[in-house]
């Protein structure tokens, strides 16, 4: 979790989907919603992306963008569109992993050090140009290389939800 | 010929993910090649997994470092 105490509260959980850890059982993704605080302002937004004009599936070579709450505004491309991979849970015991199958890697640019960070997960990953979402970053390497990705489409079944 | 290429993955998979330092299997559709995710310099394995992959290439991408839920700040 965040540094944050109560009084930075600005939402509460509503809704998640329960990891399976142990490599075996499959997970499709790791997400959850939460409902904001009355008192809490918002715009249905990115900040540095804007609106989002409806959905998209992640296919091979394309490029995405995303705004990360460590990592800001950065650029990738869609490096393998159905990729099943073990992500590990705790630093300290690499044995520990959970399944993921059929999403989706983003590489980062050439000429950027990363493509996301820690503290990103959650972050909505858009195709540039026309702002369609396409995914939903949770998961990468410690230097933000590349990223992995749930595809929104499995998201938005699995929460019972639809983007704004 | 993709729905094959995802299916074959699929097959390989369920044998080959989390062995030998094998931390990913994934496609590419350009070049109609399955793809192996490794944190190993070398895999053993290989041979069984092109023979198991045919008629597919098989790329290995080598990674420095896996994934995590929540990488390090």
């Amino acid at each position: 979790m965040d540094t944050g105490t109560s009084v930075d509260t600005v939402a509460k959980l509503h809704r998640m989907v329960q990891l399976q850890l142990g490599g075996q059982t499959v997970n499709e993704v790791d997400a959850a919603i939460a409902t904001v605080d009355a008192n809490i302002n918002y715009q249905v937004s990115i900040c540095s992306i804007g609106s989002i004009t409806g959905t998209d599936v992640a296919i091979e070579n394309m490029e995405v963008v995303k705004h990360g709450r460590t990592s800001g505004y950065t650029e990738g491309i869609v490096t393998d569109e159905s990729l099943d991979i073990n992500v590990g849970i705790d630093h300290n015991n690499p044995n520990i992993v959970a399944k993921f199958e059929d999403q989706f890697r983003i590489d980062r640019l050439s000429t950027a050090p990363y493509f996301a960070l820690g503290g990103d997960s959650g972050s909505l990953i858009v195709s540039k140009g026309d702002n369609k979402a396409v995914g939903l970053y949770f998961a990468g390497p410690d230097s933000g290389t590349y990223g992995i990705a749930n595809q929104i489409d499995v998201v938005l079944s699995q929460l019972q939800i639809e983007l704004l | 010929m993709s729905d094959n290429l995802k299916e074959t993955k699929k097959r390989l998979q369920k044998d080959f993910l989390g062995k030998e330092g094998i931390h990913g299997l994934g496609i590419n559709r350009s070049q109609n090649a399955i793809k192996i995710y490794t944190s190993k310099p070398k895999l053993n394995c290989l041979d069984k997994i092109k023979k198991a992959s045919s008629p597919y290439e098989v790329i290995v991408v080598e990674d420095d470092e896996i994934p995590y839920l929540s990488p390090s700040e």
